[in-house]
């Protein structure tokens, strides 16, 4: 019997084989564990302690690897190791005699950069500093996103600070859930009404949904019963929701008036949503298989309602399509280079938010 | 008996949580040693995938032990851990009511 001993340290992006290292269980038991596991053909077991560790077995055949790890990193360790933590094999008996990591077995694995632009300008102004204190306070670090996606990458512009787009990320065990939005108006009126509403989402999104579609349903449902309880009507939102399964890069896209572009090798694909859908309950979902290195332009209306450098014309989905379509990469960095050649000095009118996803 | 005490309210979870799965109650003495749960004292919770179905053991007391199974076509690990959690959080409310 071989069994492959592994410990990922997330923090450090590098794994390392250490044997039991929060010594929750005896090596003795491991061994016991692992016989049982290939005898009663059991695919994988989890042990969670009361210390906030687990470890994790999977098995192949006679094969036995297991990974250790905080429960915090549990999806993403567990992945790893379904998905082939390379490492040095060794029996559990020679593994006891030195604990300590072997050079040869260490393994770093590169998170791609990410890259956050569009910071406010002044470092010294305090408007900017609070809406920066804001904004980290109430989004997700766009680090979170690497559990899912390679890379995640964000031109986010607001026309009048905080603003009212938003976007959020929430992992589960085998899905994802991303969203983007446009809260009705700008400044510190729609970062209240995004604050709001990003709550919203978090309570009603703490599992998976099962069907989108019925979901976003039931969400608008929620909202319309707030909207109802104030007078000024401003409490609404234009939503896009990205639920990715990572077993399969599945992903479903539904939305009111979110749009995204998906970029697959040389071909893209426009994904467009209208609120007055939903309203009708008639919302068109878009379920499409991806494959590694395909990316997603998540916007709001604020991008393609941009006028050009003449103050003439919108930009529109169609020209946003064509510019993205003309990328080099998929970086902020060269979204914002094409996008300010088109705009040149004319000003933005509404927040705007372009957020890139990596699969 | 600690398990005909909670056995309605279980009946009522597992039909608003896992109506396709199976929830049921253990008391220490009814865990054979087997069980991964005896792994180590320290072990709360084991999740054991077997062929279609995933099994989850959750300690909700020193002797009270919750085990919930279910098909991977219609669960996945993630929603049954969240089920368990809700499951003994549940319990747990309901015991201190009993007690007050």
């Amino acid at each position: 019997m071989q069994v492959l001993l592994g410990s990922y340290s997330l923090e450090s992006d590098s794994s390392e084989l250490v044997t039991n290292k929060s010594e929750n269980i005896s090596e003795n038991q491991i061994e016991k564990i692992c016989t049982r596991l290939i005898d009663e053909k059991i695919e994988s077991l989890t042990l969670e302690f009361d210390d906030d560790n687990f470890i994790y077995f999977r098995r192949f055949n006679d094969l036995v690897r297991f990974v250790e790890g905080p429960i915090t990193d549990y999806a993403y360790l567990q992945q790893l190791v379904r998905n082939d933590l390379s490492g040095k094999i060794q029996r559990i008996k020679a593994s006891t005699e030195d604990d300590s990591p072997s050079p040869q077995t260490k393994e770093i694995r590169k998170v791609s950069e990410i890259v956050e632009i569009n910071k406010p300008e002044d470092d010294e102004n305090d408007n900017n500093k609070e809406t920066r204190l804001i904004h980290n306070a109430l989004f997700t670090p766009l680090n979170s996103f690497k559990k899912t996606f390679q890379n995640a990458e964000l031109y986010f512009k607001p026309f009048e600070a905080p603003g009212g787009d938003f976007y959020w990320f929430k992992d589960y065990q085998y899905k994802s859930l991303v969203v983007v939005g446009d809260c009705t108006g700008h400044g510190m009126q729609g970062a209240m009404i995004a604050m709001s509403i990003l709550t919203l989402l978090k309570q009603f999104f703490q599992l998976p949904p099962l069907g989108l579609k019925s979901a976003i349903a039931d969400f608008y449902k929620q909202l319309k019963n707030i909207q109802e309880e104030e007078s000024n009507g401003i409490f609404d939102a234009e939503l896009g929701f990205v639920l990715m399964d990572k077993r399969t890069n599945q992903i479903d896209f539904i939305g009111s008036g979110i749009n995204m572009i998906v970029k697959t090798g040389n071909e893209s694909q426009l994904l467009s949503t209208r609120k007055s859908q939903l309203i009708k309950n008639k919302q068109e979902s878009f379920s499409l298989k991806l494959k590694e290195g395909d990316n997603l332009f998540i916007f709001s209306d604020g991008i393609s309602d941009q006028f050009d450098a003449d103050d003439d014309r919108k930009l529109g989905n169609k020209k946003l399509f064509s510019l993205i379509e003309e990328l080099g990469d998929a970086s902020a960095k060269s979204f914002t280079d094409a996008f300010n050649n088109f705009r040149g000095n004319t000003p933005a009118m509404d927040d705007q938010t372009m957020l890139i996803l990596t699969i | 008996m600690t398990v005909s005490r909670f056995q309605k309210l279980v009946n009522d979870l597992k039909a608003q949580f896992l109506p396709d799965g199976r929830i049921e109650l253990f008391e220490g003495g009814q865990i054979e040693m087997e069980r991964f749960i005896y792994c180590a004292s320290s072990t709360r919770q084991t999740i054991v995938e077997t062929g279609d179905s995933i099994l989850i053991t959750k300690k909700i007391g020193p002797k009270l032990f919750v085990e919930i199974s279910a098909s991977k076509v219609s669960y996945n690990i993630g929603i049954l851990k969240r089920v368990s959690a809700q499951i003994s959080e549940e319990l747990r409310k309901n015991t201190l009511m009993t007690v007050n």
